[in-house]
């Protein structure tokens, strides 16, 4: 075969000259399945290294703890630093309290989730977000629930615990409030507490309830201040019952009647009842009955009169 | 790791389209893993009439072969021929200008270039530059490097086509999504298959009659020296047969097969042969002796015309090996004798290697047996010279694409 | 019903009675021409007029024929063209207005010529032009060279077949070669051009006997002009004849024979086909149904078949089949004929004496004799050339030399298959 030299670049009337196209009129279509065979082939090579690949660096990053591709130095920095961070009252040293974060471990053996599910277990954190900012960071952020009444439990072991509950319902104890914060925080009674699998499970109609105590809170400050039990033994969380009725004991006015809506209203009348009185100097309301549309019943302290409807 | 290379051979025939699979492993074992044929339809005399029909055919060969070897063909050795493709010699001379006037490396080049400058006419391609004899200051030379002369010829026989007809030829290879990796004239191809290193030497004509065309060449002192087709071939023979004995292009093909006969033996002269043979309405007795006029007539141009076309060239001196019939129109009884004849040289039927399978061990299949061969030897010079491309081929092979 | 559309056509309105007007003229041109008409075997000419044309004077002065026309005397000064088919054109062209005058009025035409050499190659064309042009149906028979009269002579009646093809309805042409084929081994050339020269005279005849004679089945010459609509087609052209016992089945087997019609080229179908069968008293309609149906089926379709059958009553006891087909080379859809199709126009011919189906001619009288039959089977065949390339005839040519490979050797060797 050395007899022949065929040299392509030497004339340009050679038939290697001619242009060798795969795209044109001469594909059939059995010629297309094949193509579309070879094509696919290549494609499902490429794709099965790329698959191979992933499987095998996810299986190092979960197996070993130690993921060689993403590391940067010697593997696997301790973390050095947490950004604690909440909207609420709990700092950094709670979380530690919470949260054992192993020591001289590698910030890539952290399992943010785990974390995440220990912060949440908490009642008083309503949501957390941990993040990794590499080489030895950990970012917590954690957004909390808002105390709204106080209530005390028996405990199984027999004794009293103090719990908060916050407008979603949920009973959880609180920690790091301050003493004033809660001084002042009315209890909220009348309620039936039941324990399921995962604790005192969420109470019902709280946010009506705390809508009344944020409204009077804001409105009434004066008055709030004197409350001391919100019961809910006749509000079972439905609005619409017309016999659904939330009673306020306090220091102040023995008691006070709300219908569970239109709140505005009654701390209006409540306001100008109680204006009424003070400019009359008559004091000691005992009970106060704001939940009848367009009136209310005011019952004084007995050896005064005794009762009387304003309008 | 032995190498392992797989080529195709594809021969788009006019009776048929043969693909071959190849493998070549390590150096020295040379394998036939996969074979597809099927009828070819669309093809006269060798050339595409018919390019669509003539892509089905042979896009449904080179699956069948795929198939058969469970590999996939990455590139394509195709034979070349039809009345088109045309030959010339051309000699390159140059004057020695090395110093001492020993010939080297750049005269040679320089010879060589010389020869090969030779513009054709605007549609026509070049095929093959073949290289023949060095002659020094007139002396024939096997290798004239570091000889010392004055005057450096070279003699090339080049062999050009039809750059339209080239061109529907590797598109049908370039539609199956395949790149033609070189293109073989058939003649050149059956050549290497029938003829050994020393019958080339010693001179040899080999003659492959096919079913469109009849391609020859002739080798003399180990070079391809001429090479030629005459667009004649066993259609050509059918068809005179159903002209002259007014009969379907059927029946004359299966006349051909059964009865045709280059000589006719002296008994035979007034013998009929029924044309079905069952009896049937339509169904008649022919003149063995018309058969015989009729296809003797016709071979006998054809050899006639290959006598005339080689000319002087045909000299029994000059040919010890004799003339190798092949293809398979050579399958006609008595005609080896009948070439012997008309061109004056002794003549037979030529033999594939041993080593090839017994079942491709028919005429029919020289040239595309010779053409896989062609192209694994050739393969086997490229991986030599380019490693990364065998690499290539390597990760390609591994992955089985 | 086809018959309204007939009586509808302006081309039978002008030949209702056509028997009696057509007028018919068959012209020798060059010398081989000439000589076919001298030897036309016609032994009442009645409505058929002859002439010959030719540059050459003494040629002309030898002819028997009163109607003679010599051309080009300024260009070959009475000479003939020399085997130049140029001069022979210019001849032709410079006494245009005599050829003119020839052909004017005349409804058929007959062409005989000689193709490869000077005024054959170059006049015809002309004189077919000139036909075609005064509104007459131009059919030429042609002769081509033996392939051992050398590949100038081929090429120069190549060129003008391809000429007379774009001029003329049909162009039938006669390779010598192929007659050779039809003669015993010791026939010499000029045994083959007398062979030509007869031949033509039969395809002549075969064709106005359709329109002048009596028969079962008569066409007339509306139709006849409708079924060489096509110019440029292929034509195709058989004659079969058988004689003795069984002579209708012989006549069959024979037209069956026929090298041309049986090539493969030839297996395929003419878009338009026109069938001769010309009988003795003693054909009868069964057997002509029988052979149409037969031939429609190997040839063409019974849609656009035309179908003559004619009484000789020379020819009792033997038959003689003639088919003519035509294809359209453009590839446009041939205008169906539609008028007489099928065997239901047999039948309505016999019964239905009206119109155009009626008889072509009321001249019963005028019988004319056929020449005897020589061999008792004979085969003719007409073909253009590129015909005998069957297998391989939309190939590219294969020249080698002059001579056309793809043409069976035997042929242009001029060898003799006996069958």
């Amino acid at each position: 075969m050395t007899k022949k030299n065929k040299k392509s670049t030497e004339s340009n009337k050679n038939w290697r000259n001619i242009y060798q196209s795969t795209r044109d009129r001469a594909v059939t279509g059995p010629a297309r399945f094949r193509r579309w065979k070879i094509a696919f082939k290549l494609w499902a090579w490429s794709f099965a290294a790329v698959a191979l690949a992933a499987t095998a660096g996810y299986g190092i990053y979960f197996t070993r703890g130690n993921m060689p591709f993403f590391t940067f130095g010697r593997g696997g920095h301790p973390v050095s630093e947490i950004d604690f961070q909440s909207d609420g009252v709990l700092d950094s040293k709670w979380f530690h309290k919470v949260v054992q974060l192993p020591d001289e471990r590698g910030i890539m053996s952290l399992d943010i989730f785990d974390i995440k599910a220990a912060l949440e277990s908490h009642g008083q954190v309503k949501s957390a977000a941990v993040s990794i900012q590499l080489p030895n960071m950990v970012f917590i952020k954690i957004n909390e629930r808002r105390p709204v009444l106080r209530v005390r439990v028996a405990t199984e072991q027999g004794g009293v615990e103090q719990l908060l509950v916050a407008s979603d319902g949920v009973v959880y104890p609180g920690r790091n409030y301050s003493g004033a914060t809660l001084k002042h925080m009315p209890f909220l009674g009348g309620i039936r507490i039941k324990r399921g699998h995962r604790g005192i499970e969420p109470l019902t109609g709280m946010e009506t309830v705390a809508r009344l105590i944020y409204l009077a809170r804001i409105r009434v400050p004066d008055i709030y201040g004197t409350w001391k039990v919100v019961s809910c033994k006749q509000f079972d969380g439905n609005s619409d019952n017309p016999s659904a009725l939330i009673s306020v004991s306090g220091s102040l006015i023995g008691e006070i009647i709300f219908a569970p809506d239109n709140f505005e209203a009654q701390l209006e009348r409540l306001t100008g009842i109680v204006d009424y009185s003070r400019r009359n100097n008559r004091q000691g309301i005992k009970r106060l009955d704001l939940s009848l549309e367009g009136q209310a019943v005011v019952q004084y302290n007995p050896g005064r009169n005794s009762e009387k409807y304003l309008h | 790791m032995a190498k392992r290379k797989i080529i195709g051979a594809v021969e788009i025939g006019t009776s048929k389209v043969v693909v071959l699979v190849g493998e070549i492993v390590g150096d020295r074992s040379l394998n036939i893993i996969g074979r597809g044929q099927v009828a070819s339809y669309g093809m006269k005399k060798g050339d595409i009439v018919n390019f669509r029909s003539v892509s089905d055919r042979t896009h449904a060969a080179i699956i069948t072969a795929e198939k058969n070897s469970g590999t996939t063909i990455g590139s394509v050795y195709l034979a070349q021929t039809g009345g088109h493709l045309k030959g010339f010699y051309n000699k390159g001379s140059v004057t020695v200008c090395s110093p001492e006037n020993r010939v080297d490396k750049s005269d040679m080049l320089r010879a060589v270039e010389s020869a090969k400058r030779k513009d054709l006419p605007p549609d026509r391609v070049y095929i093959h530059h073949i290289q023949n004899e060095y002659r020094l200051d007139g002396h024939l030379i096997e290798d004239p490097a570091a000889m010392r002369g004055e005057h450096l010829d070279v003699g090339y026989w080049h062999i050009h086509g039809d750059e339209k007809k080239l061109t529907d030829h590797i598109h049908v290879i370039n539609g199956m999504g395949l790149k033609v990796e070189d293109v073989i004239v058939s003649s050149i191809a059956s050549g290497c298959m029938v003829a050994s290193e020393a019958e080339k030497k010693n001179g040899i004509l080999v003659i492959d009659m096919g079913c469109g065309t009849t391609d020859y060449v002739l080798y003399r002192g180990g070079h391809i020296v001429r090479t030629g087709v005459i667009p004649i071939g066993g259609d050509h023979i059918t068809n005179d047969l159903s002209m002259g004995l007014r009969i379907g292009g059927r029946h004359s093909e299966r006349l051909k097969l059964r009865f045709a006969k280059a000589m006719l033996n002296p008994k035979d002269k007034n013998d009929r042969v029924w044309l079905i043979g069952d009896m049937s309405i339509g169904d008649r007795r022919i003149p063995r002796l018309a058969i015989y006029k009729i296809v003797q007539s016709r071979l006998k141009e054809i050899f006639q015309i290959v006598r005339d076309d080689l000319g002087s060239t045909l000299d029994s001196r000059n040919i010890a090996g004799g003339v190798v019939l092949t293809g398979g129109t050579s399958r006609l009884p008595s005609i080896a004798n009948l070439a012997g004849r008309v061109l004056g040289i002794n003549t037979r039927l030529g033999k594939p290697p041993p080593w090839i399978l017994k079942s491709m061990r028919v005429p029919e299949y020289t040239t595309v047996l010779g053409l896989l061969y062609y192209g694994l030897t050739a393969q086997r010079s490229i991986e030599k010279i380019t490693p990364q491309r065998r690499l290539i081929r390597k990760m390609a092979r591994i992955l089985n694409i | 019903m086809a018959s309204d559309n007939l009586e509808n056509s302006p081309h039978m309105l002008d030949h209702e009675n056509d028997g009696e007007n057509l007028r018919i003229k068959i012209i020798g041109v060059g010398g081989a021409g000439n000589n076919a008409v001298d030897r036309l075997k016609l032994d009442d000419l009645g409505q058929i007029h002859l002439a010959v044309v030719n540059t050459d004077s003494q040629v002309l002065a030898s002819s028997p024929l009163q109607d003679k026309i010599l051309i080009g005397s300024g260009v070959t000064r009475g000479l003939s063209a020399g085997g130049e088919p140029d001069i022979g054109r210019k001849a032709a062209e410079a006494d245009r207005a005599s050829l003119e005058r020839l052909v004017e009025g005349v409804d058929l035409v007959f062409l005989l010529a000689g193709l490869g050499g000077g005024t054959g190659s170059g006049a015809t064309p002309v004189l077919a032009e000139a036909a075609t042009k005064a509104g007459a149906l131009v059919l030429a028979f042609v002769t081509l060279p033996f392939t051992l009269e050398g590949a100038r002579r081929h090429k120069q009646a190549q060129n003008a077949m391809s000429a007379l093809r774009r001029t003329c309805h049909a162009v039938i042409p006669l390779p010598n070669d192929l007659l050779l084929q039809q003669m015993d081994e010791q026939a010499t050339v000029l045994d083959a051009y007398a062979m030509a020269d007869e031949w033509i005279s039969r395809g002549v005849c075969a064709i106005w006997s359709m329109l002048l004679k009596t028969g079962l089945i008569n066409v007339d010459f509306a139709t006849l002009k409708k079924g060489f609509d096509n110019h440029g087609g292929k034509t195709l052209f058989g004659l079969g004849y058988g004689s003795g016992e069984d002579f209708e089945n012989k006549a069959v087997e024979d037209l069956l024979l026929c090298p041309l019609l049986h090539t493969p080229e030839f297996s395929r179908k003419a878009d338009s086909l026109i069938v001769n069968i010309t009988g003795g008293p003693d054909l009868s309609m069964n057997k002509v149904n029988e052979i149409m149906n037969l031939v429609t089926e190997k040839f063409g379709s019974k849609d656009n078949t035309v179908m003559s059958a004619v009484i000789d009553e020379n020819m009792q006891g033997s038959l003689s089949i003639c088919v003519i087909g035509t294809t359209d080379l453009n590839g446009d859809k041939a205008r169906p004929f539609g008028i007489f199709t099928g065997s239901r126009t047999v039948e309505s011919t016999v019964t239905d004496d009206t119109g155009a189906t009626r008889p072509v001619s009321g001249d019963t009288a005028k019988r004319r004799k056929k020449e005897p039959p020589r061999h008792s089977q004979e085969v003719f065949a007409f073909s253009r050339d590129d015909d005998q390339r069957g297998y391989f005839e939309k190939s590219e040519h294969n020249l080698y030399n002059g001579e056309d490979l793809d043409v069976p050797t035997y042929l242009r060797r001029g060898i003799k298959i006996k069958l």
